[in-house]
């Protein structure tokens, strides 16, 4: 009984550090590139968040919607030619990485792909890629994620996410 | 100078006390220091202040630090008070910093969310378009 749980978490150890790898070396990959805006909010981050007071009631519902969040990574391009090259290496890079595919949305402008990384029930990560005309975007939570919680954020704060995602470039 | 014997000393200060000696007795006695008293007014007159009396006990006071509360303590007092100012202006700045990262940190984070909630929900809304969909032709095929 021991062995075999002692086997089940080499296991999922594994998987995990397998599929950190595989975003990370995304990460890494363009980390050069000045065309790209990354963004990593780490953990020690998040716990300041706590200390930063609400401006309304969206604000609290935000702030318990990411309590459980440990950290994000963003890497983002909003004008580049080659978007839908970056996407589809990117989506080839992260297959056989212990992801697990949740949604896929095609449509004219843009392919989003979700992937969640799951333990327990519970979702340890939640990987966005996007890709289309001359975007790209790869987003990755980790942590504690509640999907419910994370699909009321945009209706709470009813903001066009993709529109907000320009205040990401220059800063 | 004329010189008193020891008796005759006695003698005029038992006298000078009761008050019936003359002026001239008394100098007598002053001049051969005739009892304690007589010998204090003779030292009296010898001892004598040099010049520089005033300056050499002023130089002493100055020189010589008021216990804790001297001179140099004065200097690390205020070193010490400089200290503690930079110092906590030092930690404001450097909370004030730290806020404005987390502040900045929120906001992008805080766009990151908006984006994949957005997505999410799009995703979610054509799931349920096609589950609409699959409900109507199901109902056209059953007909």
């Amino acid at each position: 009984m021991r062995t075999l749980t002692t086997l089940i978490l080499i296991a999922f150890i594994s998987i995990t550090t397998v599929a950190q790898t595989g975003v990370n070396k995304l990460f890494e990959k363009y980390e050069n590139d000045e065309r790209f805006t990354k963004v990593n909010v780490n953990s020690r981050m998040f716990s300041l968040f706590t200390e930063l007071e609400p401006g309304d009631e969206n604000e609290e519902e935000f702030l318990e919607a990411i309590s459980k969040i440990e950290g994000l990574k963003v890497l983002s391009a909003d004008s580049i030619d080659d978007a839908e090259k970056h996407f589809k290496d990117a989506v080839a890079s992260l297959k056989g990485k212990g992801y697990e595919e949740l949604m896929s949305v095609k449509d004219a402008d843009q392919d989003v792909f979700f992937y969640i990384q799951e333990s327990k029930g519970i979702i340890n990560e939640l990987l966005l890629v996007a890709g289309g005309g001359h975007e790209f975007n790869l987003v990755t939570l980790y942590g504690e994620i509640d999907l419910k919680k994370i699909s009321r954020i945009s209706k709470s704060l009813n903001i066009k996410g993709l529109d907000k995602l320009k205040n990401l470039d220059g800063n | 100078m004329k010189k008193i014997k020891r008796l005759e000393i006695d003698r005029l200060i038992e006298r000078f006390w009761k008050g019936e000696t003359s002026l001239e007795e008394e100098k007598g006695l002053k001049e051969n220091a005739g009892g304690v008293y007589f010998q204090f007014l003779k030292e009296k007159q010898k001892a004598k202040i040099s010049s520089d009396f005033d300056k050499r006990i002023l130089s002493k006071i100055e020189g010589k630090p008021k216990g804790l509360l001297g001179r140099r303590m004065h200097y690390y007092l205020v070193a010490a008070s400089l200290t503690l100012i930079l110092g906590f202006f030092a930690i404001k700045q450097r909370q004030d910093q730290k806020k404005i990262e987390a502040l900045l940190a929120y906001e992008q984070t805080k766009a990151a969310l908006l984006l994949v909630s957005t997505k999410l929900n799009e995703g979610a809304e054509y799931t349920t378009e096609l589950n609409k969909i699959n409900e109507v032709k199901k109902i056209i095929s059953t007909n």
